[in-house]
C-alpha cells in the first residue's frame, strides 16, 4: 500500500497543534495529527468521564481527571519530591537531577494541558522582548511587541478571551499596547468579591523597591473563559457579532463561565476554553476531512535526510497491540507535543545539533504562595481561580536586580496552599477536637477568612537547566523518558524575597494575620539571605527549543522553523527565549497562528 | 434496604447520632442521599454491636432536648474522648463533611478489629458532591452544583441553602 | 420579507386582545416547566440515566427560551409580562391553561406515564389544524392565531402602532445565555415572527408532522429532533436517525433508560400536607420562597430591567439543588419523597 503523503504531519493534539490544523484546513491544507494519548474528550461521555474520575480523586491536582495511561505516560505533581543531591529522583514520568524539583505537569490527551489550564490570556509585555538589552539578563527576542501585536489579536479570538480594555494596565506600555478601539470578543469576567475589597483597600498604595516606587494596582485578568459577548466586537472570520463557543457536543452549555470553581483541573461546562474545541472545529467543521486525528499513536522519533537535512516521516507506535513501528509521511512537519516532549523527540532523532542549545533554558515560573486570614469573611470557593491581580512588579527598573513577577489574587481560599477546606476539616475535627454546630461555625469563620496571594516569578533561561535523554530510562513502549537538570539563579530568590516584603506589607495593610510558613521539609525549599521560601510549579513549561535570529545559538527562527531541517517547525513554548510573567499560553498561540502562516508560503 | 422495623430504627439512631456530631438536621443529612449509604459503610467497618454501643453511650443525651453545654460536655465524655467511640465518631464526621472514609488507626483496629473496607477514598462522586463542608462554608463543591455566572460578585452568604 | 396581507378570520383583534393572548402565553410555557422538572430531579446523579436527563434538560431549557421569546414579543408590542402573582403557578394536577382541557398534568417522578404525558404536551400539529386562540388542542395552534393577531393589528394600525416597546427592555444574549438557544429580539414583525417559529419548530418541529426536526439548525445550530420526538426517543430508548420519518419508530443508536434508578417522589406534593412548623413543611416552605422569588426576578427581567436575569439564572441553580435534596427525603408516606411543590409564597408570609 502506498503511504499517504499529507502536506503537514503535527505531533500532538493539544493547543498549538490544533491551531494550526484549523488554519492549514483553512487553506485547503491535508493534515495528519498524530496523538500519544487517549481519544477521550472528543466525545461528550468521555469529558463526563473526565469529571466523574476528578471527583472521587482525594487529592485533586492538575492531572487528576486524567488517568495516568502507561503508554503515554505524563508527570504528576503528587510524585514531585526533595532530591537528594546525585541521586535523580525517578518516582514519577520525569527523572530528575535537581538540584531543585521541576513541578510543572503537562497532559498528554487529546486537547492537551489545555484541559488543565487556568485560562489566563495575558500578553507579554514589550520589555519582556528584549531582556538583555534593557536589563541585561537572559537574551532577546528575534521578534518585537509590535511583530507579535496582531497574532495576539487573532489568539485572542481564536481562545474566545473575555476582558475590557479600558479596565487594564501594565508597567511600562501606553496606549498603543491595545491600540485604538481595539476591543476583546467578551467582556471581562466579573471581579470577585475579594478582588473588590483588595482594590478598595489598596489604592493608592505605594511599595518602595529600593529606591523604586512602584504603584500598586488591582487589574482585572483576561481570561480564555465565555463571558457576556461584546457586541461591538465583529467576528473577522464571519463578520457577524461574535458568539461564545460552548462545550463539545453540547450546543447550550459552557456559554457562560457558571463559577465551578475548578478551572484547574476540569471545568465541567468547558466555559473555560480547551484545544477540544478547535479540534472540534477542524475536524468537523467546514472543510470536513482535510484534518485526521489518529489517538494513540506514540511518536518516537523522526526520520532525517542525510542529504539535506529534511526530514522524511515521523516514526510512531500504535497502542494496544503490537508496537509495530509504523511511518507517517507529510511535505512539512510539526512537532507541537510541549516544550519536554518536542526535546525528547528532537534529542531521540538526533536532530538540531547546530547550535547545542536544543533542551536547554527550561524555564517555568517558580509559584510562591503566602496566605492569611482576613478580618472578616471574603466569600472565597466561588467564581474562577483568579479574576484579578496586581500587574505592578511585571515591568520595572527592578528587573536589573530581580525577577519580575505577577501576583495572582487567588479567589478559591487557601485551596492551593494547605489543601482547604478538606485540610480544615481534618484539622477541627482531629486536632482542634471540634464536632457539631461549633464545628461547622469554626469551619465557616476562618475558611470564608481564607486570602492568598500567588506569584509568578520570572525565571532567566540558563544552559544548564535543561531536559535530555538517557537509554538508561525509558517507558513501557521503549521512549526516552524525560530526564531534568533544573535549578533557581540568584536572580529568581531575589524575587521571591521581593514579593515576599510586598506581600508582608499588604497583609499588614490589610489587618490581615499571616500564616504563610515554608518548611524544610518542602520539595521546593530554598533559602536566600537567610529567609527560607516554598516554590510550587505553575504548569508553564517554557525554553528548550529557544527561537532566535542565529543558527549557531538557537534551535528554530522566528517562525519557529527549525535552523537545520527546512520542512520542520517546533512550535509551543518550547520556542520562547524568555518567559516574562504572562502565563504563556497566548503568547504559544500567538506564535502558532504565526507559524501557519510560514507553513503555509512554505508549501505553496 | 430496610426492610424491619428494628433495621429502621436502627438507621434512625445512626441519623440522630450524625446529626449530633455534624451539627446538621437529621433532614438536611436525609437529603444528601447518602444517608442509608453511609449508614451500611459504617456498619459493614465497625460491626453492628459496636455501632448500637456508640449510639447508646450518647442514648441518655439523645433522648430528651438538653441544655446545649450540657450535650456538649457529655459527647466529649462518653463518645469523643473514648478509645473505642471517639476514632470512629471523628471518622464519622469527616465521612459526612468531605465525602471521605477516614481509616481508622491502627491501634483502634488491633484491638476492636478489622475490615476491608476500612481504607481512605471518596466514598463516590456524588459523596463528594454532597460534602457537608461546603455547606459549612456557603461555598460549593468546587467542579459541582455550579452557582451560576457572576454569582462570585456578590458579598459571601451566611448559608447558601 | 413577505408582504404583510390581513388574515381571513383572525380570532384576536385588539392590542387588549393581543396582551391577553401573549400573557397566556408566558403561562403555557411556564405550565410545562414545573413538571419537566419534577421529571429531571428526580433522575438519580448515578450516571445511568445520563441520556434521558440530558434530552429533558435540553426540553427544559427551550421550554425557558420560549417563556422568554413570548416576554420578547409581549414587550415589543407594549405590553408588561405579569409573572408575580399567585394565578400565574397552576395547582397540579391541572389541565394546560385555555386548552381543550383533554389531559391534566402532574408534578411527578421521571416515568413511562410521566413522558407520555409530556407527548401529549408537545404533540405536534396535524396539517389541517386551523389557528385556534381559545381551547386549542396543541400549542402550535395557539400560536398561529397570535401569529395571524400581530398580522392583523400590523395591517389594521399600522406596525408603528403596534411594536412601541422600548427596545432595551428586550432580552437579549447579554444576559441570557445558555438556555436551549439563541435569544432573538423583538423589534418588528418580521423578528416577532422569527420567535414564534422558533417556540413553534422547537416544540413540534420544522414543518409539524412531517419532519422529526427542529428549525434550528437554519439559525447555525447544531440539529436536534423537536421536543415530542426526544420524548419519544426516551420513551423507546433509542435516537432517531437522520432520515427517519415522524410517523415511524427511532432507527439510530439505543440507550438505556433505567426506570428504576429514579427518587421516588410522591405526586403532586402539597406544602398543606404538612403541619407548619414541621421540618419537612419548612423545607418545603423554604423552596417555595425561591421560586416565587425567581418568579419576582423573572417579572422584573422582563419589565425592563434585563440584567436581574443574571441574579434569576442563579437563583435557578439554587432552587434546582433544593429540589434534589426534596427528591431525597422520606416523605413519610409510603415509600415515596417529598418533591418540591412549586406553589407561590412570597417572602413575607
Amino acid at each position: 500500500m502506498k503511504t499517504k503523503v499529507y502536506d503537514v504531519v503535527i505531533v500532538g493534539a493539544g493547543i498549538s497543534g490544533a491551531l494550526v490544523a484549523d488554519q492549514l484546513k483553512r487553506k485547503g491544507r491535508s493534515v495528519l495529527i498524530l496523538e500519544a494519548g487517549l481519544d477521550e474528550g472528543l466525545k461528550p461521555s468521555s469529558y463526563q468521564d473526565y469529571l466523574e474520575h476528578f471527583y472521587t480523586q482525594e487529592v485533586k491536582v492538575p492531572n487528576s481527571p486524567y488517568p495516568n495511561n502507561p503508554n503515554a505516560p505524563q508527570s504528576n505533581v503528587l510524585d514531585i519530591q526533595k532530591i537528594e543531591p546525585g541521586k535523580p529522583d525517578v518516582s514519577g514520568y520525569y527523572v530528575q537531577y535537581g538540584p531543585l524539583p521541576f513541578s510543572s505537569t503537562n497532559t498528554r490527551a487529546v486537547g492537551g494541558t489545555t484541559l488543565h489550564w487556568l485560562g489566563i490570556c495575558l500578553r507579554m509585555l514589550p520589555n519582556d522582548f528584549r531582556m538583555r538589552s534593557k536589563y541585561g539578563y537572559g537574551v532577546d527576542w528575534p521578534l518585537k511587541y509590535k511583530d507579535l501585536k496582531s497574532y495576539y489579536e487573532q489568539a485572542e479570538l481564536e481562545i474566545g478571551v473575555s476582558a475590557d480594555v479600558e479596565d487594564l494596565w501594565y508597567p511600562g506600555t501606553n496606549a498603543s499596547f491595545f491600540g485604538k478601539g481595539y476591543r476583546f470578543p467578551m467582556h471581562k469576567i466579573p471581579p470577585s468579591y475579594l478582588d473588590q475589597v483588595l482594590t478598595r483597600r489598596l489604592k493608592g498604595m505605594i511599595y518602595y523597591d529600593q529606591q523604586d516606587e512602584v504603584k500598586i494596582d488591582v487589574v482585572s485578568i483576561p481570561q480564555g473563559r465565555n463571558s457576556i459577548p461584546n457586541k461591538h466586537y465583529i467576528d473577522p472570520r464571519t463578520n457577524k457579532p461574535y458568539q461564545p463557543v460552548s462545550a463539545v457536543g453540547h450546543p447550550h452549555m459552557g456559554e457562560r463561565c457558571e463559577g465551578n470553581s475548578s478551572c484547574i483541573p476540569i471545568c465541567p461546562v468547558q466555559a473555560k476554553y480547551n484545544a477540544l474545541k478547535t479540534l472540534d472545529k477542524a475536524v468537523n467543521g467546514k472543510g470536513k476531512g482535510r484534518v485526521e486525528v489518529r489517538t494513540q499513536c506514540v511518536v518516537s522519533r523522526l526520520e532525517i535526510d542525510s542529504d539535506n537535512g529534511k526530514i522524511k516521516g515521523v516514526i510512531y507506535q500504535h497502542y494496544p497491540g503490537s508496537h509495530k513501528e509504523r511511518t507517517a509521511v507529510g511535505k512539512c512537519y510539526v512537532l507541537a507535543a510541549s516544550a519536554i516532549e518536542n526535546a525528547k523527540l528532537m534529542l531521540a532523532s538526533g536532530a538540531a545539533k547546530t547550535s547545542g542549545q536544543l533542551g536547554c533554558n527550561l524555564m517555568d515560573h517558580p509559584y510562591l504562595l503566602t496566605w492569611a486570614l482576613m478580618p472578616d469573611p471574603v466569600g472565597p470557593f466561588r467564581g474562577p481561580f483568579s479574576t484579578s491581580g496586581i500587574p505592578s512588579f511585571r515591568d520595572g527598573p527592578f528587573r536589573k536586580r530581580h525577577s519580575a513577577f505577577r501576583t495572582d489574587i487567588g479567589n478559591w481560599g487557601w485551596n492551593f496552599p494547605t489543601g482547604a477546606p478538606f485540610s480544615d476539616v481534618q484539622l477541627m475535627v482531629d486536632q482542634h477536637n471540634l464536632f457539631g454546630k461549633e464545628l461547622r461555625n469554626q469551619l465557616y469563620n476562618s475558611v470564608q477568612k481564607q486570602f492568598r496571594f500567588g506569584f509568578l516569578i520570572e525565571q532567566i533561561p540558563q544552559t544548564s537547566n535543561r531536559v535530555t535523554i538517557d537509554p538508561n530510562h525509558v517507558d513501557a513502549m521503549g521512549n526516552y523518558r524525560p530526564v531534568i537538570y533544573y535549578n533557581l539563579s540568584e536572580y529568581e530568590l531575589a524575587g521571591f524575597a521581593t514579593a515576599k516584603s510586598f506581600s508582608d506589607q499588604v497583609f499588614q495593610r490589610l489587618g490581615a494575620a499571616q500564616f504563610t510558613s515554608y518548611a524544610p521539609s518542602d520539595p521546593g525549599f530554598v533559602q536566600y539571605e537567610g529567609m527560607g521560601y516554598s516554590f510550587h510549579g505553575s504548569g508553564h513549561i517554557v525554553g528548550t527549543h529557544r527561537m532566535g535570529n542565529h543558527a549557531h545559538d538557537s534551535v528554530v527562527s522566528k517562525t519557529q522553523k527549525c535552523w537545520d531541517h527546512q520542512n520542520l517547525y517546533l512550535v509551543g513554548c518550547g520556542s520562547m527565549p524568555t518567559i516574562g510573567t504572562s502565563n504563556p499560553t497566548l503568547t504559544m498561540a500567538a506564535l502558532a497562528l504565526q507559524a501557519s502562516e510560514s507553513i503555509i508560503n512554505d508549501l505553496r | 434496604m430496610l426492610v424491619t422495623k428494628m433495621d429502621k430504627e436502627k438507621f434512625d439512631n445512626f441519623l440522630l447520632l450524625s446529626s449530633k456530631l455534624t451539627g446538621f438536621p437529621k433532614l438536611d443529612l436525609l437529603g444528601t442521599g447518602l444517608a442509608l449509604d453511609y449508614y451500611d459503610l459504617v456498619k459493614s467497618i465497625i460491626g453492628d454491636t459496636i455501632l448500637d454501643q456508640l449510639y447508646n453511650a450518647g442514648i441518655e443525651i439523645f433522648s430528651k432536648d438538653h441544655e446545649v453545654t450540657l450535650e456538649e460536655e457529655y459527647i466529649r465524655d462518653k463518645i469523643l474522648s473514648d478509645s473505642k467511640f471517639g476514632p470512629v465518631a471523628r471518622s464519622m464526621i469527616k465521612l459526612w463533611y468531605l465525602g471521605q472514609w477516614d481509616p481508622l488507626p491502627a491501634g483502634w483496629r488491633a484491638e476492636f478489629g478489622s475490615h476491608t473496607e476500612d481504607t481512605g477514598r471518596i466514598i463516590s462522586s456524588e459523596s463528594y458532591q454532597e460534602g457537608l463542608v461546603w455547606v459549612a462554608i456557603a461555598a460549593h463543591p468546587m467542579g459541582a452544583k455550579q452557582p451560576g455566572f457572576g454569582s462570585w460578585t456578590q458579598p459571601p452568604q451566611k448559608d447558601l441553602r | 420579507m413577505k408582504k404583510v396581507e390581513s388574515p381571513k378570520d383572525p380570532q384576536i383583534t385588539t392590542l387588549e386582545s393581543l396582551y391577553k393572548h401573549l400573557q397566556l402565553a408566558i403561562e403555557v410555557e411556564h405550565f410545562t416547566i414545573p413538571p419537566y422538572l419534577c421529571a429531571l430531579y428526580s433522575i438519580k446523579d448515578d450516571g445511568r440515566n445520563r441520556v434521558a436527563a440530558e434530552l429533558i434538560q435540553s426540553v427544559v431549557m427551550e421550554e425557558m427560551l420560549h417563556m422568554t421569546l413570548a416576554s420578547n414579543i409581549l414587550l415589543a408590542v407594549g405590553g408588561r409580562p405579569d409573572l408575580h402573582h399567585s394565578n400565574f403557578i397552576p395547582t397540579y394536577p391541572e389541565h394546560m391553561p385555555h386548552s381543550d382541557k383533554k389531559f391534566k398534568v402532574s408534578l411527578e417522578k421521571f416515568s413511562k406515564s410521566a413522558i407520555k404525558t409530556f407527548m401529549k404536551i408537545e404533540k405536534p400539529e396535524t396539517s389541517k389544524a386551523k389557528p385556534e386562540a381559545h381551547k386549542y388542542h396543541t400549542i402550535a395552534q395557539f400560536y398561529d392565531a397570535v401569529l395571524e393577531g400581530l398580522e392583523y393589528l400590523c395591517f389594521t394600525l399600522g406596525p408603528d402602532k403596534v411594536f412601541t416597546g422600548k427596545k432595551h427592555h428586550q432580552i437579549t444574549n447579554k444576559y441570557y445565555y445558555g438556555g436551549g438557544g439563541r435569544v432573538i429580539p423583538v423589534i418588528d414583525l418580521k423578528s416577532a415572527m422569527h420567535a414564534v417559529e422558533e417556540i413553534k419548530e422547537q416544540g413540534e418541529g420544522h414543518i409539524a408532522g412531517k419532519s422529526i426536526y427542529d428549525g434550528d439548525h437554519k439559525y447555525g445550530q447544531p440539529r436536534e429532533v423537536a421536543h415530542y420526538y426526544r420524548f419519544n426517543e426516551i420513551l423507546e430508548g433509542q435516537f432517531y436517525a437522520p432520515r427517519d420519518k415522524p410517523k415511524k419508530k427511532p432507527s439510530g443508536e439505543t440507550f438505556k433508560v433505567h426506570w428504576n434508578s429514579v427518587y421516588r417522589m410522591r405526586k403532586n406534593p402539597k406544602a398543606g400536607d404538612y403541619d407548619p412548623g414541621s421540618p419537612i413543611r419548612e423545607k418545603m416552605d423554604e423552596f417555595n420562597r425561591s421560586y416565587t422569588k425567581l418568579l419576582a426576578l423573572l417579572d422584573k427581567s422582563f419589565s425592563g430591567h434585563p440584567s436581574a436575569l443574571l441574579e434569576a439564572v442563579q437563583l435557578m441553580y439554587s432552587l434546582k439543588y433544593k429540589a434534589v435534596a426534596l427528591m431525597k427525603i422520606p416523605s413519610g408516606k409510603g415509600n415515596t419523597t417529598v418533591g418540591p411543590s412549586f406553589e407561590f409564597l412570597p417572602e413575607s408570609t
